[in-house]
């Protein structure tokens, strides 16, 4: 709909050093993957920012275009229902990566801290500062509210060892986008061994976030 | 997730507790007998009645019983028991353990300890010979009696709960209240309330301070 009825450029390139070029369906398309994928996974994943930026053009192109075309009521307002739409998806994607940003603040931290110099950092450049800023607000509050009361063997706190991991052995449900073959799944209780399964195409699952956690980064699977 | 303020959640049930978790504080303050294996020098002075006197320093003899906090506990303990040695309370005991397969919905959990679940999954740090009977005897307790759980918290709209909270230990009533704000939100939605902007349940007293301030 958005290609045809509002003249709409049908090709959407990629900000990133690929020049991978997208229909915007395809980029609605990407972005609700992602958004599933953050709201179902327990710790933070990679940073979207391509998309977000894409989405966020798409947005004010059809924006644009709505102003100018005046004829049919009708039309305009389906238009920008579509928009609002886009836009809660986008916003609540934004929102749940912020919450696990604060809920594991430190440990995210130290991750961008020891990252390799080709992965793939998980946090924009805005994320990265926001989370730097809620540390350090963190660590002034307590040190104001507590720690500068106690005798001076006890003034600091391990935030690292005080904040909860995010819990990786955690159940989800997903689909399988691409087959795998031979995945090793570790046991759960004591009795049981390590054993292989094979994950066919369009299959569904349950099962630790630990043993597919690589396969929602790469985007083989699609968590539900 | 449209909440303004995300409480630490208890890691009770996990591996460790969370320090920052108030229910793990909570749970852990419950105490717990334990007998201790080698004297401890001026203690005497906190357990009156265990203290061997003045005269050897206020000690507390070897081999005294007490009744000590899970975290106390916890810190004293050493893998080769130097220190204290643990007993089990009774409701993890074979009797009890008894009862709990026999019917688990009829016991009431919050009399027994209201953090039954949290107490025994950090109990089994203790290394007791029974921890395998233990564990088991806490995941068939839950299992048997999840079933009401969420029936009762799914069904009772609008109405007064503390008649089917009643027998719940803590961490069962966490999952009752998440039960019905699940299904609150559900009607709120389905009434159409939930575009309706409240006010933050942060800053709802704000406006009533502020009153009294301006009443002195």
């Amino acid at each position: 709909m958005m290609t045809e009825e509002l003249d709409v450029s049908g090709q959407d390139s990629d900000g990133g050093s690929e020049e991978v070029v997208l229909t915007p369906a395809e980029l609605i398309d990407r972005l609700e993957q992602a958004w599933m994928n953050e709201k179902f996974a327990p710790e933070l994943l990679e940073t979207k920012s391509e998309i977000v930026e894409c989405v966020i053009e798409q947005l004010d192109h059809m924006e644009e275009n709505l102003r100018r075309a005046k004829k049919g009521d009708l039309k305009v307002s389906i238009h920008q229902m579509e928009m609002e739409r886009i836009r809660y998806v986008l916003s609540s994607y934004l929102r749940c990566r912020l919450m696990k940003i604060e809920k594991f603040f430190p440990h995210i931290l130290e991750k961008e801290k020891t990252r390799g110099e080709g992965e793939p950092s998980s946090l924009s450049p805005e994320e990265f500062a926001f989370a730097k800023e809620y540390m350090t607000n963190t660590e002034t509050y307590l040190k104001n509210v507590a720690l500068k009361h106690m005798p001076p063997n006890l003034q600091k706190v391990d935030l690292l060892k005080a904040v909860p991991k995010p819990d990786l052995d955690s159940y989800v449900f997903l689909r399988v986008k691409e087959r795998q073959e031979n995945l090793l799944v570790e046991p759960e209780t004591d009795e049981q061994r390590d054993y292989v399964i094979d994950l066919e195409e369009g299959s569904q699952h349950l099962i630790r976030y630990k043993t597919i956690a690589p396969l929602v980064a790469s985007g083989a699977v699609q968590l539900i | 997730m449209s909440e303004a303020y995300f409480r630490v959640e208890s890691g009770a049930l996990g591996p460790e507790e969370n320090f920052l978790s108030l229910d793990d504080i909570l749970m852990s303050h419950e105490k717990l007998p334990v007998r201790t294996e080698i004297p401890m020098p001026r203690l005497g002075a906190f357990f009156l009645d265990r203290s061997g006197g003045s005269e050897t320093d206020n000690a507390i003899p070897q081999g005294s019983k007490l009744e000590l906090p899970l975290w106390l506990a916890k810190g004293l303990f050493d893998n080769k028991r130097r220190i204290l040695s643990v007993e089990l309370p009774k409701i993890y005991q074979e009797g009890w353990r008894t009862v709990f397969s026999a019917d688990a919905n009829v016991v009431d959990l919050h009399k027994m300890g209201p953090h039954f679940y949290g107490f025994g999954s950090q109990l089994l740090h203790f290394d007791s010979p029974e921890n395998a009977d233990i564990s088991q005897s806490l995941l068939q307790t839950f299992i048997g009696r999840f079933r009401r759980i969420m029936d009762s918290s799914q069904n009772a709209y609008n109405e007064d709960t503390s008649a089917l909270v009643a027998r719940l230990d803590e961490m069962e009533r966490g999952l009752f209240q998440t039960g019905q704000k699940g299904l609150n939100d559900f009607q709120c939605w389905e009434k159409g309330q939930a575009s309706q902007i409240t006010a933050s349940n942060l800053v709802q007293n704000y406006k009533k301070r502020k009153f009294t301030d301006m009443e002195d």
